[in-house]
């Protein structure tokens, strides 16, 4: 059972749940005497929410180091459940603990109302949770896309900083808490930290960033174009199949995330993505002009850890333009042992990606490429059955669409610890 | 670079300001507090020659040598209280029970026309309702008449930071200017809050000595502090 994730998620899940908030509470605890204040496990609610909160803050600047542990997407995963978790407890603390100082009220109030706010607003335009599985939110949320852009998304999900910064200023006003000294001390310790290595993220990080130009572009279809970064001077750019964080000067400010196309070793100083329009940046990258200059952020991505665990065959299963990761990662492996790309597109002048796949010259290479969605019968007359019970599967896609064939996969009787996915949306 | 220098620079003066703020607040609070009037501890008009010049020891043998001139006027809630526990008699009642065996005084309990709910939930919003209205709910029974006394304990539980507005109605009432007056008080964490401010404005002439304070979930353990502080009172 524990072998579904890596190990480092549940230290993570351990750290963040336990760990993390233990300092805190036990000094509060200590400090104000479990006999004499029979209302301390409320106060101590009130802590364990801050706590998360703080380290939800901490996982956004998505250290690259964590997410080779355990993925970008596990580590959104943990920041939004921290979420609701921190909004649950927070409640237990509200409901519970009577307190009578019309500013700590105040605070208090407002912050968590914010916060259930941030947390509404995310799960419907930041995450996946609902999108993904629910067609009419998916509905609802392309049509509000027209006015809540990513960018604003971006804003708004930030007033949960000012949530933080209400609860600190809560606790300040407390005044059987506000005396405590060594709990001040590590509070006001942790907020610190935390909001320095966010405003390290946001603001230092980007002067620190690798920067490159763009070298060449080639449009591959009218929404579709191929970009070639060179990055002089760099070694090791990325493992096959990482994605990277870019901003590309003159476009926007805003980072977006693009999976790299060509092969890992044979790179060199060169990155090669593939960019859909499906948005304003989008689509004014299809025209980006040669020399314009970018920054990147990363790499991220596990997929050529995971690959690299053992020596089972491949089977990449690549949605529109989900293949890219798909192609870099074949390109890497070739050879090495027996792949199988399986590509589906929309139509004709969406497969841009054939002449690729046709170089790929090796006895235990194969694809397929169809026009439409795959149906699950489709699967065990193109996949073997001992793939079925072997390979390891690697799906990428927008994420509806991922997430029918995962359940297709797991039907035909793929072992969950064999799939590996990504979603073209975060 | 320059950046990186800013953000550090930044973090590390905002922490050293913090962690200056947290040890100032933290000194530990004395569980009693005095408000002076511009007199010393003793004034003059409460205290008969003898008394004012009695050692303590003195005055704990001669316990109701003042007794007639001491009035004990509080508040106090029963039943359901701050946190969880029902009462019969509400912590200040404790209190200023305590007093009176200790000094000998009268007790008189401040009663509203109107009871609160029983619910605890609904009378702190309804005193919050009150305190914002600035009202003064009507009391229940005859005034206790202060002139007969030199010396007036006046107790309450701190709500919403402040006197309950029934203390208030009582206080628009009775006039304690030339008084020796006592403040003691029961709270769930804010202290006095601004009660001793609220006090010294109604009454600006009056002779305030040094009060007592404490949480409400300590009264039973506290026996010894509410003896020491009367003791140092000269009881
Ligand atoms: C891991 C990963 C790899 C990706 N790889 C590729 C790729 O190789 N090729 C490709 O064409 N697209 C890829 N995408 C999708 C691509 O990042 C988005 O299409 C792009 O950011 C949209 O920007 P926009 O301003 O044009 O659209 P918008 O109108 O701003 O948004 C359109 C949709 O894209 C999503 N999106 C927008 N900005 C971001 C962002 N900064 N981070 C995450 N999601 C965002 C939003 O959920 C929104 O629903 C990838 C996405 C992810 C998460
Ligand atoms: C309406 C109401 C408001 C209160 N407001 C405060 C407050 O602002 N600060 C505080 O520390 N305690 C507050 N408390 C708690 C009481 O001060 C505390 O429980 C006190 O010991 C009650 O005393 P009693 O039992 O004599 O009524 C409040 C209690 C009530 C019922």
């Amino acid at each position: 059972m524990l072998k579904k994730y890596p190990l480092a998620l549940y230290l993570v899940w351990l750290i963040a749940l336990l760990l993390f908030p233990a300092p805190l509470v036990l000094s509060l605890n200590l400090g104000m005497g479990a006999g004499n204040t029979p209302q301390l496990i409320w106060i101590d609610c009130g802590v364990i929410a801050y706590a998360w909160w703080l380290f939800e803050v901490f996982l956004a600047t998505r250290p690259t180091w964590l997410d080779r542990l355990i993925g970008l997407p596990a580590l959104y995963f943990v920041h939004g459940l921290l979420g609701v978790d921190a909004l649950l407890i927070a409640f237990v603390h509200r409901n519970f603990l009577i307190s009578m100082g019309a500013q700590i009220r105040l605070t208090g109030k407002v912050a968590w109302y914010l916060a259930l706010f941030g947390i509404i607003y995310a799960s419907l335009f930041m995450s996946g949770w609902l999108v993904d599985r629910l067609p009419v939110i998916a509905r609802v949320k392309t049509k509000l896309q027209f006015f809540f852009k990513h960018r604003l998304s971006l804003w708004i999900h930030r007033l949960n900083l000012v949530a933080i910064l209400l609860i600190w200023l809560h606790v300040h006003l407390i005044g059987r808490v506000n005396h405590q000294l060594v709990f001040m001390l590590l509070f006001d310790g942790y907020t610190v930290l935390i909001l320095s290595a966010y405003l390290w993220q946001k603001w230092v990080a980007p002067t620190q960033r690798r920067t490159g130009q763009v070298l060449a572009t080639q449009r591959l279809n009218e929404r579709t174009v191929l970009i070639t970064l060179v990055f002089r001077g760099a070694r090791q750019l990325f493992q096959a199949g990482d994605f990277f964080f870019f901003t590309f000067e003159g476009i926007s400010r805003e980072a977006h995330p693009f999976s790299v196309v060509n092969q890992a070793d044979a790179a060199g100083e060169q990155i090669q993505i593939l960019v859909r329009s499906v948005g304003d940046d989008t689509r004014k990258l299809q025209q980006v002009a040669v020399g314009t200059v970018v920054q990147v952020e990363g790499p991220f991505g596990r997929f050529a850890a995971i690959v690299e665990q053992d020596r089972r065959p491949l089977v990449l299963i690549g949605l529109g333009s989900g293949l890219a990761p798909l192609l870099s990662l074949a390109r890497t492996y070739l050879g090495t042992r027996s792949i199988q790309v399986i590509w589906t597109v929309k139509n004709d002048r969406d497969r841009y990606f054939v002449t690729d796949l046709a170089a790929l010259v090796d006895p235990q290479f194969s694809y397929f490429i169809q026009n439409g969605r795959l149906r699950s019968e489709q699967l065990s007359t193109m996949i073997s059955p001992e793939k079925l019970a072997q390979a390891r599967f690697l799906i990428v896609g927008p994420a509806s669409a991922v997430l029918s064939i995962r359940k297709m996969l797991r039907q035909a009787g793929v072992p969950r610890d064999h799939l590996t996915d990504e979603r073209l949306t975060m | 670079m320059k950046r990186k220098w800013i953000l550090i620079l930044g973090m590390l003066v905002v922490l050293v300001g913090l962690f200056s703020l947290d040890l100032a607040k933290s000194r530990p609070r004395p569980v009693t507090t005095a408000i002076r009037s511009s007199q010393p501890v003793v004034s003059r008009a409460t205290r008969t020659s003898d008394q004012a010049s009695s050692s303590k020891k003195a005055a704990n043998s001669q316990p109701t040598h003042n007794s007639e001139r001491v009035l004990i006027i509080y508040y106090s809630r029963s039943g359901t209280n701050y946190p969880d526990v029902t009462l019969k008699h509400g912590h200040t009642w404790q209190i200023a029970q305590e007093i009176a065996q200790v000094t000998g005084g009268t007790r008189y309990q401040i009663q509203t026309a109107q009871a609160y709910p029983k619910n605890y939930q609904a009378t702190v919003d309804q005193a919050e309702q009150e305190q914002q209205d600035n009202a003064r709910p009507r009391l229940k029974g005859k005034l206790p008449d202060v002139t007969q006394y030199e010396t007036i304990f006046l107790g309450y539980p701190i709500w919403w930071s402040d006197l309950p507005m029934p203390v208030r109605t009582l206080m628009d009432q009775i006039d304690l200017n030339d008084k020796v007056v006592i403040p003691f008080s029961t709270n769930a964490g804010s202290g006095w809050g601004d009660s001793l401010t609220t006090l010294k404005r109604q009454y600006p002439q009056a002779k305030f000595r040094k009060g007592f304070e404490i949480e409400g979930a300590d009264v039973d353990h506290a026996h010894k502090q509410i003896r020491r502080w009367l003791r140092d009172l000269g009881y």
